[in-house]
């Protein structure tokens, strides 16, 4: 069967399913995919009761948007919600939905935020740069979690901050909002160093008092993953920054996005990162009387489950970003670190004829005491038809599910535990979500069964390739342990080799893959995706995901890994790299793709000031010039590195330990 | 053993009994002469030294009148007794108070437990800092300032005497305070780390380690004069020891806020009674009553950290009369000026 409604995300849908139990809150932030484009969409019609538009969205303000992008975010009550995805709501929240549907694409949840609709006054408009002069200098915009915007890597040698412009989507005081966006609190430069210098006793600043007088509670800890990472992006010694020193942007995403490592939810937020660094680079040129800076984001953030085609709404809205911006946008990936998490199954299937359909196994390994909900997700050609079978540990199977079908297994006072969705709609991939709630829970909520759970799948029609990823569901760095990370288990998968080393290739009689383990926000063709090696071997990181996309042939730069490599671990036993811990004067050491991500955030941004080429062409072009190794590199290492490894040995990354 | 080889090796050498010539033997010692303590072991010179401390010390129980008119429930006074020589020899005293508390109402109290369940964030993070807190944190006052158990073998004989004075005064206070734990005002405070038998208001780590720091910032200024960044430091660091207690569960903010008033005061009095010269002493009341339900402890709040001055901003906080200074103790001056030497530069 295939549908022709709206395409709901149906991560959406499992949470209407289970009545938002694993979300708290009541409004959503949702990425709509409008048609047929951002710029015909009209706000008027719309409820403020179960919709809000943030300013930014709206005209005037969005006529500087440029008809390409499709994309906007929407701030709606989880009532609007649940009465879109079970189609029939209140008659009176129908009605008022009305206007809303006509234009809707796509629609992605988002992390719940509490926003604080401010009343609406008279906004500035939104001014573009004019001015033709050459700006002196370019924008680094780190969005992450822990942000020590007071550092001392962030500052001039006066004391004052090299900061323009940080937004912390995380805090309700709703005291300084952007009115634009209408959530968080926004603290420009020269709020910042207000209370730099009021916070400055015997010369020496007290960081603990600046994070105390501006409320934020961010980096309380001594290691904080944005601080690292944006240490790496753009921090610099005092002395040594000057006016052509890169402006910085920080966006604090909300901690709950953070917390909630599926992912699944990151999207609306971070496109209003987007939007909102877009909007203050273009405010920063105007008031500098300079033409448009060039902006390059870091986006130290991954996830596991995607369709790994670039489709995804995010990676088309941030594709659509950089295509639309006259000056050269860059947006920066890590190429994750899942590669070993054994996250990832793919095997072909032949074309089949009743009543001899063949059907293949995943085993789908769920940890016990895991307080967040565990999704999987198979991907299929278009072309494809199955069916799937579900088997719970120690409970029925399920019955087979068809193309459009949907099964619910309820606990016994009726609540839905487990949700088989077979999404199949005209023109697109069709895909199953299998989502599943937490094994253990505090609160009175359904659990589902931990355990090995059975899924079998079994080819109807053309021969074709199955793809599936289980998604990201751990706990991030510095929070209570919470997700506990589900996976697929197979006889057949090899760990370890002879010697006892993990093992890093793939045998064939396994369907568990290492390859194609590639971040499932990574796969767009515009953003630069960098993976992880070690400087003392230039081996990859061992978690260092690897391509390929599924990118079509006939795309000028198929994505066959990452586009380049950096360090992202000093040797097999010294983890991770050197980089600021969160008060001046702290080094700490993190690894991960998302620490060698901002150190080509920091080349591409030496590349704008020197006004050359900065686009995924060239960082390639420079990875493969600065490769240690013989050209061209071996296709197997390819889908790892990219076009090659990065070594910043002297820019200005201070530290190494040896 | 040692006492058999002894009797057996004096047998061996020590010839026929003569009695001793009236010279090569010290000379009788001074009555109640300071200089005597350079020769008692350190047991005994701290009972001698804290005998001297406590036994000037008084504590009242009384309600205050507020600046604005209002009364206080009744609080808590330590009281310097000055002491001169009657006709009679028997002592004659003059009071002069030291501080004033007056303990948090419940309420107050219930709203501070949002920080315990917030400051517990950190715990993973603070978790080996609390663990090795939980005895005299001696190795983080070290880290800053050099103290070495040869080197500066009188500065922390010092430090030890001013840590055992606050010990008494705290103690006292929370008896007579008998403030209530965070972990009997909620179930889910969960300390991780044993919540000590006494009272929560006011924090002993607060009280002992704002003296400790103060009387280091006197010692290093009296060798080597101002020094602003000193003062921020070791400002912080007794800012972070006491905090790290919210973190572990142990105490609220307001048990913070107090410790640093009356550490800071003790601290004060103590270098008073150690050197002459002071005319007037400044005493402090802190009033719990008048704490913002939902203030947290800000160290900066009460304390000019560059020059460690108190500053009485906070509204909780009241400058009392002037009292007469506490008369020196010459007990206590011997040792100070031993530690003083130690930080002293050689010619």
């Amino acid at each position: 069967m295939v549908e022709t409604r709206k395409i709901f995300d149906p991560y959406l849908e499992w949470a209407v399913a289970t009545k938002f139990a694993y979300l708290s809150g009541d409004w959503f932030p949702v990425l709509l995919e409008v048609e047929p484009s951002a710029a015909s969409f009209v706000t008027r019609d719309f409820n403020p009761d179960l919709i809000r538009v943030p300013w930014i969205y709206q005209a005037p303000a969005r006529d500087s948007f440029d008809a390409e992008v499709t994309f906007w975010m929407v701030i709606m009550h989880r009532a609007a919600l649940t009465a879109l995805v079970e189609g029939k709501g209140p008659d009176s929240i129908d009605d008022k939905l009305q206007p809303l549907l006509k234009w809707i694409r796509r629609l992605e949840l988002g992390s719940p935020v509490v926003p604080h609709f401010p009343t609406p006054k008279p906004l500035p408009e939104r001014r573009k740069p004019l001015a033709t002069r050459p700006p002196c200098t370019a924008i680094v915009a780190v969005i992450d979690d822990g942000l020590a915007f007071a550092h001392e890597r962030f500052r001039f040698a006066t004391g004052a901050t090299r900061f323009k412009y940080f937004w912390n989507q995380d805090d309700s005081t709703f005291d300084r909002a952007p009115q634009d966006l209408g959530w968080g609190r926004e603290l420009p430069g020269d709020e910042i160093n207000t209370l730099l210098r009021s916070s400055t006793h015997a010369g020496v600043i007290d960081e603990d008092e600046v994070y105390r007088k501006a409320g934020q509670r961010l980096v309380a800890r001594r290691v904080k993953h944005g601080t690292h990472v944006m240490d790496i992006a753009c921090g610099l010694d005092p002395q040594e920054a000057n006016a052509s020193s890169p402006y910085l942007i920080g966006v604090q995403l909300p901690q709950w996005v953070t917390k909630e490592t599926s992912g699944g939810l990151l999207t609306p937020i971070v496109y209003a990162a987007l939007t909102y660094i877009l909007s203050r680079a273009d405010q920063i040129a105007v008031d500098d009387g300079t033409a448009a800076l060039q902006v390059v984001v870091n986006l130290s953030y991954g996830t596991i489950a995607g369709p790994h085609d670039g489709t995804t709404p995010l990676e088309r809205a941030i594709d659509q970003l950089i295509a639309a911006r006259p000056t050269p946008l860059r947006v920066v990936l890590p190429a994750g670190n899942h590669y070993l998490a054994q996250c990832h199954a793919r095997f072909e299937m032949d074309e089949a004829a009743a009543p001899d359909y063949p059907v293949r196994e995943l085993h789908w390994r769920v940890q016990p005491d895991d307080q967040s909900a565990s999704f999987m997700e198979i991907w299929l050609p278009e072309s494809a038809d199955i069916a799937v079978r579900i088997t719970p540990p120690a409970a029925p199977a399920s019955p087979w599910i068809d193309a459009g079908g949907l099964w619910s297994w309820l606990t016994a006072d009726g609540h839905v535990r487990f949700r088989a969705r077979y999404m199949n709609s005209a023109g697109e991939r069709p895909w199953i979500l299998l989502a599943m709630a937490p094994t253990a829970q505090i609160e009175p909520n359904p659990t589902a069964p931990s355990g090995t759970w059975l899924v079998e799948i079994k080819n109807k029609g053309d021969a074709i390739a199955v793809d599936a990823w289980v998604q990201r569901g751990d706990t991030p760095f510095g929070y209570p342990l919470r997700g506990r990370q589900s996976r697929f288990e197979d006889r057949d998968y090899v760990r370890f080799d002879l010697a006892g080393r993990p093992k890093e290739s793939d045998n064939v009689a396994s369907p568990i893959r290492r390859r194609d383990t590639i971040n499932a926000l990574a796969t767009e063709q515009n953003a630069i995706v960098i993976g992880g090696f070690r400087r003392s071997d230039y081996h990859p990181s061992r978690y260092s995901g690897a391509g390929p996309a599924l990118t079509p042939t006939s795309i000028p730069l198929p994505r066959i890994g990452p586009d380049a490599a950096a360090v992202a671990d000093d040797s097999a036993v010294l983890h991770g790299v050197l980089a600021a811990g969160t008060r001046t004067g702290s080094v700490v050491a993190m690894s991960g793709t998302s620490v060698a991500a901002p150190q080509v955030t920091r080349l591409i941004s030496k590349l704008m000031i020197d006004r050359l080429a900065s686009d995924r062409r060239a960082v390639q072009d420079f990875a493969a010039a600065h490769d240690p190794g013989p050209q061209p590199l071996k296709p197997t290492l390819q889908e790892r590195i990219g076009a090659g490894r990065i070594e910043v040995r002297s820019a200005k990354l201070r530290w190494t330990r040896w | 053993m040692a006492a058999d080889a002894l009797i057996k090796h004096r047998d061996g050498i020590v010839g026929s009994w003569s009695p001793p010539p009236p010279t090569g033997y010290p000379a009788q010692r001074d009555v109640e002469e300071p200089l005597n303590l350079r020769d008692w072991d350190p047991g005994v010179r701290a009972s001698v030294i804290d005998f001297d401390l406590l036994s000037h010390l008084h504590f009242t129980q009384h309600s205050e009148k507020r600046e604005d008119g209002t009364l206080s429930q009744e609080g808590v006074s330590v009281w310097h007794f000055n002491v001169t020589p009657g006709a009679d020899q028997s002592p004659r005293t003059t009071a002069s108070r030291i501080a004033t508390v007056i303990r948090p109402t419940t309420e107050i109290f219930q709203s501070q437990l949002r920080f315990l369940d917030e400051y517990s964030d950190l715990r993973e993070d603070r978790a080996s800092e609390i663990l090795s807190q939980t005895s005299y944190p001696f190795p983080f006052w070290a880290s800053i300032v050099y103290l070495h158990p040869d080197r500066t073998k009188k500065t922390i004989e010092l430090l030890d005497a001013a840590l055992r004075l606050a010990n008494f005064v705290e103690m006292r206070f929370k008896h007579a305070l008998a403030c209530r734990r965070p972990n009997e005002y909620s179930l889910q405070v969960q300390p991780i780390i044993l919540t000590p038998g006494h009272g929560s208001f006011p924090s002993g780590h607060a009280t002992e380690n704002h003296m400790i720091a103060r009387i280091l910032w006197e010692l290093r200024k009296a060798a080597y004069g101002m020094s602003p960044v000193l003062g921020e430091q070791l400002m912080r660091q007794a800012a972070r020891i006491a905090i790290n207690r919210t973190v572990a569960g142990v105490h609220f903010p307001v048990d913070t806020a107090v410790g640093q008033m009356l550490g800071l005061t003790l601290g004060r009095y103590f270098i008073q009674r150690a050197q002459a010269g002071a005319t007037d002493f400044q005493a402090w009341r802190f009033d719990g009553e008048r704490y913002p339900p939902e203030g947290d402890f800000d160290f900066r709040d009460f304390c000019e950290a560059g020059t460690v001055t108190e500053k009485p901003v906070p509204s909780y906080i009241a400058a009392l009369a002037a009292q007469p200074a506490p008369d020196k103790s010459d007990i206590l001056e011997w040792l100070w000026l031993q530690a003083v030497q130690e930080w002293r530069q050689l010619p």
